[in-house]
């Protein structure tokens, strides 16, 4: 397997090494050098003093570059990024969550191939898994390998509740993922299976959480605070610091993906915040997002004119996003009429979803007393 | 791109950051900040949204 990733991202080149968050941007005559090899010979120099001073790694000078390299040619479609539902099923039944009913389907093995084929030609680089709680499909190994191989850079979205198991660690042992983001939902088993909806849950996050961090994974913790943990937000910052976790601290949920206002029923009110004023989004444009089906949206929020990449033109179809992007952006309905349109700063996607869900203004209308911003993240 | 019809100021899309212009390979210490910076969700409902 490749020791490095050499792939275009946006209009820039970069080195990327599995696992590390840190990399290297390459001129674009490097970047054209190493596309043209045939691979056959060894890695240049200056690659192996590169990896070698950024990942203190020493690449092997009897294997050929094509056999340590994965060099990904460039993308007319020019995306970067995606992040794809491989199912939307779930093992827990979060009050919160935004998905609604997660049922339990996806695409057969042979769909889901080709469409991470799809996903790595679209030029993605960095690849979220996601759900669902995506560990539980039953290709979830078998795609991930497939897009390591295609060399993406891969994030697991996941409750957590099976990182113990042998058959995923030694896979992100062999195959290191950029990183896995665990949701957080309680600092007691009381609070957590409470907000899961499912008994024993605690018990499976916390042996789940302490075997990644015994196999040293990229854990970052997203933790959920609603009324029904929020009196353990504090408990569960400090889980995250006692243990070094990157965490990010999510107050606000959203309406379900079909706009049900169930969500927003359990916000802990003492805990909500504004979110950050929207000041444009590359959403369709440089990344994007595919639902268990293999439809393509611009992003897990704005799913309205999906596009079929499972259908007869393919790939291709995707190029029809970047209209959809612009289309939704711009869609005021619900907001017709706004005496201060001109100082919009709220996600237009976003909006609409909580104008279906008849939410309160206040709940997503950045006019009015400002308040702390959403969001924490600390290191 | 700034839209001036019904939301004057409404800016779709952040402005663009021009790519830099290397000569020599130049180390990035945090892939995360060049992602945020061109291929982030604005809002994060849409991106990395828990659930």
């Amino acid at each position: 397997m490749h020791d490095l990733i050499v792939a275009p991202f946006l209009d820039t080149y970069l080195v990327l090494h599995p696992g590390a968050s840190s990399g290297i941007q390459l001129p674009s005559g490097h970047y054209d050098t190493l596309a043209a090899c045939d691979g056959h010979g060894p890695v240049p120099g200056w690659l192996t003093d590169l990896a070698a001073s950024q990942w203190a790694l020493a690449l092997d000078p009897a294997r050929p570059l094509r056999e340590t390299v994965l060099v990904r040619p460039r993308s007319s479609f020019g995306y970067s990024r995606a992040s794809w539902e491989i199912n939307l099923g779930c093992n827990y039944a979060c009050s919160h969550c935004y998905l609604g009913l997660k049922e339990f389907s996806g695409l057969p093995w042979e769909q889901k191939a080709r469409l991470i084929h799809m996903l790595a030609d679209a030029g993605a680089v960095w690849l979220q898994i996601t759900g669902g709680e995506p560990t539980i499909d039953r290709h979830f190994v078998d795609a991930y390998t497939l897009a390591f191989q295609l060399g993406m850079m891969i994030t697991v979205s996941t409750n957590g509740s099976r990182l113990w198991h042998p058959d995923l660690l030694d896979l992100f042992t062999r195959l290191p993922p950029y990183r896995i983001v665990v949701s957080v939902y309680g600092a007691t088993e009381e609070s957590y299976d409470g907000l899961t909806q499912r008994r024993g849950s605690f018990n499976a996050f916390t042996r789940g959480l302490a075997a990644a961090r015994e196999g040293k994974l990229p854990i970052r913790l997203n933790i959920v605070v609603t009324s029904v943990n929020g009196h353990e937000s504090d408990q569960m910052v400090a889980l995250a610091e006692q243990f070094g976790h990157d965490h990010a601290v999510y107050v606000n949920m959203t309406p379900t993906i079909h706009g049900g206002g169930e969500t927003l029923t359990v916000q802990s009110a003492e805990h909500l915040r504004q979110r950050k004023p929207f000041g444009g989004c590359n959403a369709g444009h440089t990344f994007f997002h595919v639902d268990p089906h293999g439809l393509a949206s611009i992003c897990k929020v704005g799913r309205d004119d999906q596009i079929n990449l499972m259908g007869p033109e393919g790939l291709e179809a995707l190029r029809g996003l970047h209209t959809v992007a612009d289309r939704l952006m711009l869609r005021t309905g619900g907001c017709s009429g706004c005496q201060l349109a001109g100082t919009c700063r709220v996600c237009r996607p976003l909006a609409k979803h909580y104008q279906q869900a008849k939410a309160p203004l206040s709940f997503y209308c950045q006019h009015g007393t400002p308040q702390p911003q959403e969001r924490t993240t600390t290191s | 791109m700034t839209v001036t019809l019904g939301m004057p100021t409404y800016l779709t899309r952040p402005p663009d950051q021009p790519a830099p212009t290397l000569t020599t390979p130049q180390p990035v210490t945090n892939l995360d900040e060049l992602i945020d910076g061109t291929a982030a969700c604005s809002c994060e409902a849409g991106d990395d949204n828990p659930h």
